[in-house]
């Protein structure tokens, strides 16, 4: 597998290419990069979901995905994540290598072509997006905001970010919220997309074997006509009020959830980086790490116990489902644990086993296109762009000092329960 | 000796082996050129359907519901340790999983493949359950049980199998229930693992970057032969008519979910590549996202994008099921009936079937990319007696007449039953 290789095509657009000819598909997507505000982030997740269901020239959703469909089954997909306290917005498609086309058809500048459209030429008319469209997006959106809450572990650990960033735009919802959502417009929407294509930060991602140059080309022509004012993107390391917040929320459930936030102050541009991951990893990470071994396998406490470190913001959530009546046991558990760490009781096994199921993982990351694609993009931002390899490289070098240094930084900021009604 | 067989993608000019290994294992390697990582299975043909059987026309054994699954937790401790310690120390990634007609062990790698082998080749063939270790695991199993309880996509899709299947086991909760797993002891344990884990009744696939040579040197040292035995599975006869149309459960939910089912006639084998391939190309016809029927949903606010249909089949089941969010699952429900109604009399369209079957075809290369998705047909493929690329081929031979017949055979619209999960 070739590098990534980076071009600056315009005033803070970059396209980016990775050559491989392992795969029998490609993928290109296009991600804008914008401040998460709570006054626009509805607005942005309607917009990205409005621009996928026509344009001009396939003026409905099933003409558009007819053309898909007869381009060997493509996709066109969006979504809408949070990355610290930016927003991003992601149209893809995917679809056959050429080489795989039983005629002659150029899957791949057809693909390029309709990602150009659909984000330069939508289906606009006085300045607004189509009622039919419009209406379909918002139902959409606020079905999946509904969605979110479905789905209980989810829910919490959505709940407990929200709880630890109440001050910061971390703490708002990617999709934004349902009153912003109804109360937008489709006169809205269409500021909206001015003002994306003026002011986001855009990265595209080209992964195949295909002709990368001409896509490169179509997109930096489009990217010519445009006046392009970038807002400053900022984010910051999460720092804790001080105050141990404690919520208890109940609900009729059969088994309730427990979520636990902790500060590290340390994040993806950090020297220290690595070495946090690792110390996640040695927590709650792998099957050898001391939530799984100890939570659930000595006191068989529940079926899930896991810490997962948030790069950009520099946390830790710890989650675990348990029976209602033993969360205070779980907590208990899950901070011994904890206080094992902070106090510097770290076995050699513990660092060389959550060392190698890391490198492992960072190795397998390259034989997936998806696996190429997301990696950079949630590094594209950071100060230096590290390979999977890379990172391999220097979690092989973390040492024990450097853990016992930062595990003494981790900080209690937030404990959330989700409790069974009795 | 091992008999070992090369087969090749006439159309992409992939190729895997397939070698019956002379302990009894059937074992399939798909080497992945310029791929970093290795991706192995190790699987039964046994899941949480099996509780009732007999072996070599012995008397009949029922077991417990959830057995195969609280089997799999526990076969991860041998003797001499358990595995995620074992793995720990090589860095695989190593996970199982229990469907309904099967269990899998697996790992993934991109070092020490051969050890990590081993190790996976190891303990699933050394079982050690005592009554401790067996009680241990109540407590976790229970909580996953309590955690799929609350889940309302698991939920509706189980409470459709209770409409459609008066006798099938397909309709019992893989991991059974807190009360059914509370019978499970070591004795039953072993029962069920010395019946089903047997190496003729299993198969191992590994895709990556691996040679066949590295899977047999291994192989070689690790598997004992086996001697065969004649494993019989009951199964209560299922009446070719549903159990009721319509189910509902009250979770806390903002936006009702639906699964709706169309029940089959489950013949006495499993679908061929050919009747998959017109299946999947009808079914895209029919219900993808370019479809009027799919427009018309959209259009009048009765699904949303998390909309999607698949082939639901295994031994003595084989359905149709749509599921999704909707604010009123029963007029969606009606209106895919009346659209199935007006296909059918009417005539499908063939430049629709052409597209089709192009994208069917599309799908199907684009799953070699992934070695997981190599080695997890390949186990599928196996146990359903289909070779992994006869489908791609097969698409390329489905005619337009194929499909109108295939549509005349399935979805009957006296025949379907709708499960929808809501906020209280």
């Amino acid at each position: 597998m070739e590098i990534l290789k980076r071009e600056q095509i315009g005033n803070n657009v970059f396209f980016n290419t990775v050559n491989d000819s392992r795969f029998k598909t490609m993928k290109i997507s296009v991600s804008a990069y914008l401040p998460l505000l709570k006054e626009t982030a509805s607005q942005n997740a309607l917009l990205c979901d409005i621009l996928t269901r026509s344009c001009k020239e396939y003026s409905t959703l099933s003409i558009l995905e007819k053309k898909l469909l007869s381009l060997y089954g493509a996709s066109l997909s969006s979504h809408v994540k949070k990355e610290g306290d930016l927003q991003v917005l992601t149209i893809a498609v995917s679809g056959l290598d050429d080489k795989y086309a039983f005629d002659d058809t150029k899957i791949s500048s057809e693909l390029a072509e309709i990602l150009c459209k659909i984000i330069f030429e939508p289906n606009v008319l006085n300045g607004e997006f189509t009622e039919q469209d419009f209406k379909q997006s918002l139902r959409q959106l606020l079905d999946t905001m509904d969605s979110d809450f479905n789905e209980k572990r989810v829910y919490a650990v959505s709940r407990c970010v929200e709880i630890m960033n109440q001050n910061s735009p971390a703490g708002i919802k990617r999709y934004g919220d349902k009153e912003s959502a109804e109360k937008t417009t489709a006169k809205d929407l269409y500021s909206a997309w001015q003002n994306l294509l003026k002011s986001a930060r855009f990265e595209i991602m080209y992964v195949g074997d295909g002709d990368s140059l001409s896509t490169l080309n179509i997109f930096k022509n489009k990217f010519k006509n445009i006046e392009r004012t970038p807002q400053k993107l900022l984010t910051a390391t999460f720092k804790s009020d001080g105050n141990v917040k404690e919520v208890v929320e109940e609900m009729e459930l059969s088994q309730s959830k427990l979520v636990i936030g902790f500060e590290t102050g340390v994040s993806a541009d950090d020297e220290n980086y690595c070495a946090i991951m690792l110390l996640s990893a040695i927590l709650g990470g792998t099957p050898s790490a001391k939530l799984f071994t100890n939570v659930r396998e000595k006191q068989s406490l529940c079926y899930y116990c896991i810490s997962r470190y948030y790069r950009r913001k520099g946390y830790i959530i710890v989650e675990s489902g348990v029976e209602g009546e033993n969360l205070e046991r779980a907590k208990n558990s899950i901070f011994n644990e904890v206080n094992e760490l902070t106090s510097g009781n770290i076995t050699d096994f513990e660092i060389e086993s959550a060392k190698l199921a890391m490198i492992n993982g960072y190795k397998s990351i390259t034989d997936t296109v998806t696996g190429i694609e997301t990696w950079y993009l949630t590094r594209i931002l950071d100060n230096k762009v590290d390979t999977p390899e890379e990172t391999a490289e220097k979690i092989k070098t973390v040492t024990k000092e450097q853990l016992l240094m930062l595990a003494k930084n981790i900080k209690l900021d937030t404990i959330y329960m989700l409790k069974n009604k009795d | 000796m091992n008999d070992i067989k090369e087969i090749k993608s006439v159309r992409t000019g992939d190729k895997y082996y397939k070698i019956n290994h002379k302990s009894g294992l059937t074992i399939y390697v798909y080497p992945k050129e310029k791929y970093s990582s290795a991706y192995a299975i190790f699987g039964t043909k046994y899941g949480s359907i099996n509780t009732s059987f007999s072996v070599d026309g012995k008397e009949k054994i029922t077991v417990p519901d959830g057995i195969a699954h609280y089997l799999e937790h526990k076969l991860f401790e041998s003797e001499d340790g358990d595995a995620f310690t074992k793995y720990s120390k090589t860095g695989a990634s190593a996970n199982a999983y229990t469907s309904f007609d099967k269990t899998c062990y697996l790992f993934s790698c991109s070092d020490n493949f051969k050890k990590n082998l081993e190790i996976l080749l190891d303990f699933v063939q050394s079982p050690y359950f005592t009554a401790e270790t067996v009680a241990k695991e109540q407590g976790i199993i229970g909580q996953e049980i309590k955690m799929y309880d609350d889940s309302p996509d698991w939920r509706v899709m189980f409470n459709l199998l209770e409409c459609l299947y008066h006798n099938h086991p397909v309709k019992i909760d893989i991991a059974g229930t807190v009360e059914t797993i509370a019978e499970i002891t070591a004795e039953k344990l072993y029962e069920v693992y010395n019946t089903f884990y047997n190496l003729n009744n299993m198969v191992l696939c590994v895709a990556g970057n691996v040679t066949v040579d590295e899977v047999l040197q291994i192989c070689d040292k690790e598997l004992k032969e086996n001697e065969q035995h004649k494993i019989t599975n009951y199964f209560e006869k299922e009446p070719y008519e549903i159990v009721k149309p319509y189910t509902e459960q009250k979770l806390t939910v903002s936006v009702p979910l639906f699964n709706f089912g169309f029940k089959e006639k489950a013949g006495d084998r499993m679908l061929t590549a050919k009747e998959n391939a017109e299946i999947d190309i009808l079914l895209t016809m029919l219900f993808s996202p370019s479809s009027e029927l799919y427009s018309e949903l959209l259009e009048e606010g009765l699904i949303n994008s998390s909309f999607s249909y698949e082939v639901f089949e295994g031994p003595g089941y084989f359905s149709i099921l749509f599921g999704g969010e909707s604010r009123n699952p029963e007029k969606a429900s009606e209106k895919i009936k009346d659209y199935i109604l007006k296909v059918k009399s009417e005539s499908l369209s063939k430049e629709d079937f052409e597209a089709s079957k192009r994208a069917c075809y599309g799908d199907s290369l684009s799953s070699l990319n992934n070695i997981e998705s190599i080695a997890n047909t390949l186990v599928s493929s196996h146990f359903s007696g289909n070779e992994f690329f006869e489908y791609t081929e097969a698409l390329a031979e489905v005619t337009f007449e194929d499909v109108k017949n295939r549509l005349n055979k399935i979805l009957d619209v006296n025949n379907c039953a709708l499960s929808v999960v809501k906020g209280e």
